[in-house]
């Protein structure tokens, strides 16, 4: 991204930050989509994100990239849906067996797609918010560990093990499924 | 599908977002009823602590109330106690020094030694069968 962009999103320019939107807004939801697993919700986390981004946008830091900036924000708004939607988990799967993988609705997508999106829902579904959340920056993503560390805010101990837990998890899951 | 090749194939996938459009509209619609990044102007948002403090100054003037009315009688006692307060260096100190001696020790491990043969020789006797009429 352009720095000069940013800095007139910075002051205020709605025209410029339309382009930040417009650049990240798919990188944001393909984070929000597999961390909360459901699309409509990852629609309105982007929503989310990019009008906290436009509300913070004095606090960035531009000596780091704006992606990560526009991750750390989704990921800790998708961290907090996550723990709310604990309680009620039972109804979620229910939802999920209901939807059968409504995420990839766009006709264009491929069938192969959606199956690899529904097998990801299906075997992470058993794993703790912060498990997720680290699974799919370090794991799918495939983020640098500083990087996730800075996103999260937890510490290396935090983050190695519930990548180890969750690991375990999805390959115990994957075995099961297949 | 092993473990390695699960996260390659996720790797490569691309998830589509169903609207982009459609989203991008409503972020652009939503922050221009928000105040632009860097306003100085007071919203709502910044306006709520001023109120909570509002809230909490009347709960904060009634534990203050309290906290004198407690403390106005304690502070009084206080003051009348002092008047008859005794120095401690003017207590007899008789008693203290009686058993600060260096033979107090020695004396009381005496006793007690002389109280348990006694004991001792009491508890032997009722446990000896006595014969009086053989006595003579």
């Amino acid at each position: 991204m352009i720095p000069e962009t940013i800095d007139a999103a910075r002051n205020g320019d709605a025209g410029a930050f339309a382009l930040i939107v417009e650049r990240y807004r798919q990188s944001v939801f393909r984070i929000c989509v597999r961390i909360l697993g459901d699309g409509d919700e990852a629609e309105d986390a982007v929503q989310e994100t990019f009008v906290r981004a436009w509300q913070s946008l004095q606090g960035y830091d531009p000596r780091y990239s704006i992606a990560t900036w526009l991750r750390t924000i989704a990921c800790r708004l998708c961290y907090d849906v996550l723990r709310r939607r604990k309680r009620r988990r039972r109804y979620e799967q229910e939802a999920l067996r209901q939807r059968g993988g409504d995420c990839a609705r766009d006709p264009e997508s491929d069938a192969a797609g959606r199956d690899l999106e529904t097998l990801f829902r299906k075997v992470t579904s058993a794993l703790a918010p912060m498990q997720k959340t680290v699974f799919v920056l370090a794991e799918i993503e495939g983020l640098p560990f500083e990087e996730v560390r800075r996103i999260t805010g937890w510490s290396a101990v935090q983050i190695k093990s519930n990548l180890y837990i969750a690991r375990q998890k999805v390959r115990m899951a994957l075995e099961k499924e297949l | 599908m092993r473990y390695s090749e699960f996260i390659e194939k996720m790797r490569g996938s691309e998830p589509q977002m169903p609207h982009p459009e459609e989203v991008t509209g409503r972020i652009l619609e939503r922050i221009q009823t928000l105040p632009q990044s860097g306003a100085k102007t007071v919203t709502a948002l910044q306006k709520a602590p001023v109120i909570r403090l509002r809230r909490i100054i009347p709960a904060l003037a009634g534990i203050a109330a309290a906290a004198v009315m407690i403390c106005a009688p304690l502070t009084a006692r206080l003051k009348a106690d002092t008047a008859v307060r005794t120095d401690i260096s003017s207590l007899n100190m008789r008693t203290y020094a009686a058993m600060s001696r260096p033979d107090a020790q020695l004396e009381h491990y005496r006793k007690i030694k002389a109280l348990r043969q006694s004991v001792a020789g009491l508890e032997d006797r009722a446990a000896k069968p006595q014969d009086h009429e053989n006595r003579h």
